[in-house]
């Protein structure tokens, strides 16, 4: 697991490009999930050099998803399971990194090809995975709970959660055709932590809580 | 013969049983607790009054249908807890009623998931969570209020030090709003009503923004939407630095310069009185418009 030590000590590694395609991974993986790093890196200087040299390094690397078929596909021996299942969750995950990165990259490169700031791009990008995450697993933890509500709530939520989400789809459409304007960037970020505030009500209001 | 002279027997026992099934419970209990003590309450449905009282105690009236769980009531001090607890199948028991009363300064928690909960006559801190579950507060100025609900009203008549509160669906209704304020919502309508703001910030996603008052010298209102449109009623004498802006819906304000409006999605700025306070309105597609009263 990659620490913000970790990350900090390898900063300087990821930005002249020096880092193996797997550690920069872990790297903006972590990244995408922690505010004070993200302001680290946001800080760092050469950071558009940087993601233009990284974006010839991190590709999936073909075994990866050698290693993701070899683990769906092994037959599950009774010794094996545990690891075979934390193997394709690691696999998986790393996977998932790999393509937040690649995506956050494409991002970048589009923006960097039209001319504009990357900086106010890469900062909705990081932020936006930060959001993303919390609600998956708030959305997740509302799953386990939907027994505890009644369903009229649930439906309310999930009315909510629609409505947010439309907001967010029309707020990001028109952010990503004007990525400085601050409003539209005001907006995105309030329309998701509605949707994070609105999952926390609902999973804290079951009787477990 | 034999079976009709036997009959009568167990129709009443039976009588008698289905008797005791229906008759509900009613539970009279009080402990004393300090005056700022701070009070938790729990009654997922059914009813929940909460009433402020001069005494340094806590005073519950519980009525529990047959099913409907058990009460409980403890704690000493600055610290009590009391409620309605169902063990099992939560939403298939029947709703209980709660009526506390409560030492006017103290701290309450209530939380519910469909029961509407009433609160009155009482100047502490009041904390709300509910999924269905209205909210109504009046009478006396409150330290502070935080309410969190998905889809119950709330409605608040009066003033807080501090009004805090959260919803989704639930419209959201403040008379006599003073001090600091904060409603978001998402598609909940915000209604305020006679406001006298120190610093206010209103928000929905497509929820309606309605705000008629006035914000304090050097005070601060910001409304934000994404879709909800916003009608803000202010003094025709107002004082006061206004951003508006719609980035693809209409901007009208009956104050100000008469000037051409900016281009469409662009703020709309300007000063009234020399300035003051500070109106900021921003909304992605919502109509912004400004009245006087």
């Amino acid at each position: 697991m990659m620490t913000c030590a970790d990350v900090r000590d390898r900063l300087d590694a990821l930005l002249e490009g020096r880092l193996a395609p797997e550690d920069a991974a872990s790297i903006l993986g972590h990244v995408a999930t922690c505010a004070e790093c993200r302001e680290d890196l946001s800080a760092a200087e050469e950071l558009r050099p940087l993601v233009a040299s990284l974006s010839r390094h991190i590709e999936p690397p073909p075994e990866l998803w050698g290693a993701i078929r070899r683990n769906l596909r092994s037959p599950e021996r009774p010794d094996a399971t545990r690891w075979s299942r934390r193997s394709v969750v690691f696999v998986l995950a790393t996977a998932a990194i790999v393509l937040i990165a690649l995506s956050s990259l494409i991002t970048l490169e589009v923006v960097r090809r039209t001319g504009r700031s990357t900086r106010p791009a890469i900062a909705v990008v990081a932020w936006e995975a930060d959001y993303r995450a919390a609600a998956a697993d708030l959305h997740t933890e509302l799953q386990r709970r939907r027994s505890q509500l009644p369903t009229s709530t649930i439906l309310a939520v999930e009315r909510d959660l629609a409505v947010i989400d439309s907001a967010i789809s029309e707020a990001g459409r028109a952010l990503s055709g004007e990525p400085n304007d601050t409003t539209l960037r005001r907006l995105l970020r309030s329309s998701h932590e509605q949707k994070l505030a609105l999952l926390r009500r609902a999973v804290f209001l079951g009787p477990e809580t | 013969m034999t079976l009709l002279a036997s009959a009568p027997l167990p129709l009443s026992l039976l009588l008698v049983l289905t008797a005791g099934l229906t008759a509900q419970e009613r539970i009279e209990r009080t402990i004393p607790v300090a005056g700022d003590a701070s009070i938790r309450i729990t009654n997922l449905a059914g009813t929940i009054r909460v009433r402020g009282w001069n005494r340094d105690s806590i005073s519950v009236t519980a009525t529990i249908p047959p099913g409907g769980g058990s009460f409980f009531l403890g704690g000493r001090d600055r610290i009590a807890k009391l409620g309605v607890y169902t063990a099992g199948d939560t939403l298939g028991a029947p709703g209980s009623s709660l009526d506390v009363r409560v030492p006017r300064g103290a701290k309450v928690w209530v939380k519910s998931i469909s029961a509407p909960v009433e609160v009155s006559e009482f100047v502490g801190e009041l904390d709300f969570l509910s999924g269905s579950g209205s909210l109504r507060v009046e009478g006396t100025p409150l330290r502070g209020i935080t309410a969190e609900s998905l889809e119950g009203d709330i409605v608040v008549i009066g003033s807080a030090g501090y009004t805090r509160i959260r919803s989704g669906t639930g419209r959201v209704t403040l008379t006599h709003a003073r001090n600091d304020v904060s409603v978001i919502t998402v598609e909940g309508a915000v209604v305020l009503e006679d406001a006298n703001l120190a610093h206010a910030h209103l928000e929905t996603v497509s929820g309606p923004v309605t705000c008629e008052g006035k914000v304090e010298a050097a005070g601060t209102l910001d409304v934000q939407t994404h879709s909800g449109d916003v009608d803000l009623s202010l003094p025709s004498d107002f004082r006061a630095e206004f951003s508006l802006q719609s980035l693809a819906g209409t901007v009208a304000s009956a104050i100000g310069p008469k000037t051409a409006l900016p281009p469409k999605g662009r703020p709309l700025q300007f000063q009234v009185g020399g300035g003051g306070s500070q109106i900021t309105v921003r909304s992605f597609k919502g109509r912004i418009r400004v009245l006087t009263h």
